[in-house]
């Protein structure tokens, strides 16, 4: 059994940077003043009232190293780096979302970059969450990091020539037309087909072999004997397997290229960005309620989170406070669509340890959930509950009931997979020690959700900077302590049976009362007010026909999702469309975790630590 | 009424070769439609029920569909090999069938037929001989592929069938030893009354032998591939293994031949452990025919009938207990796989054939017979061993359970990691030429 740790207070700490302070005093501007004050330049709150520092490019890692190492600051998670282009040829934003563990403190870091000179140093030997981070943020801007060990990029293929596709000089369809995109799409160059990397290992030198013969390489009996006598006797070549981007256990189209000896990987790399759709940039083309459907379709195994954690960014621009009945609500579909992650990846993790069985009982559970969801928004998958300052519509009659019956008796299936899998030999065999991450190299990852509260890290969202009235509900988050599959295994059952928890609770206090705010800024009106009287009638009007408008400014609301800490980085400039809209997608950090916690295990093993991660491909690509 | 002899014997063989081949091969059919619905009952869904009245046809749709799809052969593949891998694969498994008598002896107007295609003397070791056959077909199919997973799949096979073999044909010593007979009807006969005179009831190995009889069910799960040892195809990792290059009927005879071993398994279990086609708490199916061609016991067609019903009933319990098997556990990683044949397994297995043999010294030297008596002793030493095998040696810790996180501590990560380390040292500080692999695996 994982333990359980409530967290610790952090009302002491969280007094010194409290929103209504002036930025001065908060403790690490303070040092920061202090210990490099040409290197700081504006300080700013954003719309969550998280301090933001600007840095001299040219000093950033200077600056990071400062706030990672210095003990009073002990900036230890870097949630997030993402670019932010302005337009009108302002400096491109890079920000460095931090966190402090020890602290429980926010920070953003922001580097304006100048465009003629498009460089940064990279924080990946403070942090390896940066790694994939920062290839996303030269990926879509352009940014180079030096000292980056590997800055290819990641979503767009690696030959993509079209430029930087987050700039607001891109157009939204891309530079080159329809058919020119088909015809490099189809166009059979190798270094179209295959990475720099996979190229390199099968002994392929850029520009060396023709496109014919090279991954294809005969070698002769002799000279393979010659070969093998190199290699000291009979250590033999690695093989290459290519897993994926179609596979039974990949979850998606990711694809795994690994260097095999024997069955033991000797090298991973993942390759991902098959199932990027540019989300990020049509949102910056959509109004802000226009964002929501794109939301649920990047998790969609547990798709109301986006809904809520985008409305949630939003409204906190917006300034505006929802009713209370929409935020018990929103904790409802919140802590349900937690239990749909959370039971699709027990299902999937069993079936690809090989126990068939686990995955159909979890499905039934879900498909319960689906069927509320079904009721309550009329489609299962793409819900698209939440609307900014409300919901879609009020609770149908008897929804609460539905949830109450499910609650109670879910547990059952999760007692009946604890049956079959807790104590089950090759279970165990197949869990325990194996994709192990200790807690200071989880942190370090950027991994969080469960597995990093698996490696003994009790940070989640929920508690440590708590959201929807969080703070009123009693539950525990639980915590493994060896980082493994198993502890992840466990740490999620166990999270299931504290969602039903805070399920119960939020059933016996939702009150009734509006749903939506009354605002007619953001809300439409009633039909009947709207065709009743005018002023009901212009603002339904102005509604409709221009969109809500978002003040300027900027955010970056998180929420725990399923799968990990879901973040909201957006900017407006007032109009009625975002400028920046970036989606901290859990998946996507926690994946590049994978090298790191295969190498050195077995082919079975990839397959199982890759699902004990809990990976939705929708969100990782976007 | 004696044996067939003659010009007789020869027809009505090969009647019953065509009879059991055909018979056979509709078991196996009807046991994919057995599957699916065993396992939809264990999964909470209906399992097939479009084709025919509750799903009977299925099989018959699947069939067909095999026989329509597209036959591939993949470009780089060895041809020969490739086509011949399917029919390695099917034939040990239906050609094992051979050896295994199905009821008590028949008699019709030419003479007793016994009901079993050959009484081969040497039936037992025919048996293990044929067993081992089924590798090939796995490690042909993988190596003629010229494809990666095929590769892996066909090597996995190989090491684990060799592996199993072993436990499989060790696990039958004990058996030898009891029943000093390698010509299965006598095992059989053997069972039915546990030498203890023509009227007694007898005694099932697989209570005087409990844990000879644990060691070959789990060797025997082993050779037929399935979950959990279903390593060679283990879908979620290797895609389909061995046979991932194959379709239609090709594939069909690949999947055929897994049900086919799994009967066939199941089968042996019957015959060797669980009385074969006795009769339990019945003297009056004791019927058996000597080398010499007396006949012992009455026989009549209804007792053919009737012992038939008996022998099919356990190979279909034993059958469903593999598929329960299948619906219920995880899969075990291909080197806990190995530590439990070859640390686990073999060592077990020699202690207790040590300890049979001593047992059966000790019995025979104080004078006691083969019979009832003679067998509680025996169950009161397995039920020791057993007791022994799994409280105290095992307790999970052999196939990585409870201890195992104490005793791996990512032991073999950390040795990777220091060679792989040691290898860049290297390749740094001299030529800088060949690179990446860690040197000594």
């Amino acid at each position: 059994m994982p333990e359980t740790v409530t967290q610790p207070e952090r009302d002491l700490v969280r007094a010194e940077d409290a929103a209504d302070r002036p930025l001065e005093q908060h403790p690490t501007v303070r040092a920061l003043r202090e210990e490099m004050p040409d290197a700081v330049g504006r300080l700013e709150r954003d719309a969550e009232g998280t301090p933001v520092v600007f840095v001299d490019p040219d000093r950033n890692l200077e600056v990071f190293r400062f706030l990672k190492d210095d003990p009073e600051q002990d900036y230890d998670l870097l949630k997030d780096v993402m670019g932010v282009d302005l337009g009108g040829g302002r400096p491109i934003q890079v920000w460095y979302q931090l966190w402090s563990m020890e602290h429980g403190r926010e920070l953003r870091v922001t580097c304006e970059v100048p465009r003629e000179d498009l460089t940064l140093q990279s924080v990946y030997p403070l942090w390896r969450t940066a790694n994939w981070l920062e290839r996303e943020v030269y990926d879509m801007f352009g940014v180079h990091f030096e000292g980056h060990p590997d800055l290819r990029r990641i979503l767009m293929p690696e030959n993509y020539e079209e430029g930087f596709p987050l700039r607001k000089d891109f157009p939204l369809r891309g530079r080159f037309s329809r058919s020119e995109q088909v015809r490099r799409a189809l166009s059979r160059d190798l270094e179209d087909v295959y990475s720099r990397e996979e190229l390199e290992l099968a002994g392929v030198a850029e520009g060396e072999a023709g496109p014919d013969d090279a991954m294809v390489r005969e070698v002769s009996y002799q000279e393979g004997l010659e070969d093998a006598a190199e290699r000291d006797g009979l250590q033999g070549e690695p093989m290459l397997v290519n897993l994926g981007p179609q596979h039974p256990a990949t979850h998606g189209v990711l694809r795994l290229v690994l260097e095999l000896d024997g069955e033991t990987v000797v090298r991973c790399i993942p390759h991902i960005g098959y199932l990027h759709t540019g989300f990020e940039k049509t949102c910056e083309y959509r109004e802000w309620n226009q964002v929501v459907p794109y939301t649920d379709r990047m998790d969609y195994l547990a798709p109301m989170l986006y809904n809520i954690g985008y409305a949630g960014a939003v409204e906190s621009l917006l300034d505006v406070e929802i009713t209370p009945r929409c935020r018990v609500i929103r904790v409802i579909l919140s802590e349900l669509n937690r239990i749909l992650g959370h039971l699709l990846w027990l299902g999937t993790t069993a079936m690809d340890i090989g126990a068939l069985s686990v995955f159909l009982y979890t499905f039934q559970e879900r498909e319960r959930i689906y069927n509320l969801h079904e009721a309550y928004t009329g489609a299962r998958i793409t819900t698209s509950v939440t609307r900014i300052g409300g919901m879609m519509a009020d609770l149908p009659t008897g929804w609460t009931e539905g949830v109450r019956e499910f609650v109670n008796t879910f547990p059952r299936t999760l007692d009946e997979v604890e049956e079959l899998l807790s104590a089950n030999a090759i279970w165990l065999g197949r869990t325990q020690e194996v994709g192990t991450i200790s807690a200071e190299d989880a942190v370090n990852y950027g991994l969080t959700g469960p597995n990093l509260r698996a490696s003994g890290v009790p940070y989640d969202v929920r508690k440590a900077d708590p959201y929807l009235g969080y703070e009123d509900y009693d539950f525990d988050v639980p915590v493994g302590s060896h980082g493994d599959i198993y502890d992840r295994y466990m740490v999620r059952l166990e999270e299931m049976r504290q969602s039903t928890r805070i399920l119960k609770q939020a059933l016996d206090r939702l009150p009734d009362g509006p749903i939506n705010v009354d605002d007619r800024r953001v809300v439409l009106p009633d039909k009947s007010d709207a065709m009743g009287d005018i002023d009901s009638m212009i603002s339904h009007f102005k509604l409709v026909m221009e969109g809500l408008t978002v003040p300027p400014g900027e955010t970056w609301h998180s929420i725990e999702a399923s799968k990990g800490e879901l973040g909201f980085g957006i900017v407006s400039d007032g109009a009625q469309k975002p400028v920046r809209c970036r989606f901290r997608a859990p998946s996507f950090i926690n994946l590049q975790t994978l090298p790191f916690l295969v190498e050195g295990e077995m082919v079975s093993d990839v397959i199982a630590i890759n699902a004990s991660l809990d990976i939705v491909l929708g969100e990782i690509d976007r | 009424m004696g044996p067939v002899t003659g010009a007789a014997f020869g027809w009505i063989t090969a009647a019953k070769a065509v009879l059991f081949f055909t018979l056979l091969m509709v078991v196996v059919g009807m046991l994919v439609l057995m599957e699916r619905k065993l396992a939809g009952f264990i999964q909470d869904r209906s399992g097939p029920n479009r084709v025919g009245p509750w799903g009977l046809l299925q099989t018959l749709a699947d069939g067909l569909k095999f026989a329509l799809k597209e036959e591939t052969l993949p470009d780089r593949a060895n041809k020969t090999f490739f086509l011949l891998a399917p029919c390695m694969a099917l034939v040990p498994a239906t050609i094992l069938f051979a050896v295994i008598p199905f009821a008590a002896p028949l008699p019709t107007q030419w003479g007793l037929v016994e009901v079993i295609v050959a009484d081969a003397p040497v039936g037992l070791l025919y048996v293990l001989a044929i067993a081992s056959l089924g590798v090939y077909g796995i490690v042909m199919a993988g190596w003629s592929s010229n494809s990666k997973y095929p590769f892996l799949g066909g090597l996995r096979g190989s090491a684990q069938m060799i592996s199993y073999e072993v436990g499989l044909a060790m696990s039958l010593v004990p058996i030898l030893l009891v029943a000093g007979d390698v010509r299965i009807p006598n095992i059989v006969a053997m069972q039915q009354t546990f030498e203890a005179g023509p009227d007694t009831v007898g005694l099932w190995l697989a209570l005087p032998l409990l844990v000879s009889f644990f060691f070959f069910t789990v060797a025997g799960l082993a050779e037929s591939n399935r979950i959990p040892f279903d390593l060679p195809e283990a879908e979620e990792e290797l895609t389909a293994g061995y046979h991932t290059e194959y379709s239609a009927m090709k594939f069909g005879m690949f999947f055929l031949g897994e049900y086919a071993h799994m009967l066939t398994t199941a089968a042996l279990i019957t015959v060797f452990f669980l009385g074969g086609w006795d009769i339990p708490f019945w003297a009056g199916d004791n019927i058996r025919v000597l080398s010499d061609g007396t006949v012992i016991g009455e026989p009549a067609a209804w007792k053919t009938l009737l012992t038939f019903g008996a022998f099919t009933l356990k190979t279909l319990l034993v059958v469903a207990v593999f598929m329960w098997i299948r619906w219920t556990l995880p899969r075990f990683r291909y080197d806990q796989l190995m530590d439990l044949g070859w640390k686990f397994f073999i060592p077990a297995l020699m202690a207790y054939i040590m300890l049979i043999a001593g047992t059966i010294l000790g019995l025979e030297s104080a004078g006691l017979q083969p019979g009832l008596v003679y067998g509680a002793v025996l169950f009161a030493v397995n039920l020791a061993a057993a007791g022994l095998l799994f409280f105290v040696l095992d307790r999970g810790r052999i196939i990585g359970g409870g201890a195992y996180r104490s005793t791996r501590e990512g032991r073999q990560k950390r040795m990777w990691r220091e060679a792989r380390e040691r290898a860049m040292a290297a390749a740094a500080g001299g030529s800088g030429g060949s690179g990446t692999a860690p040197e000594g695996g």
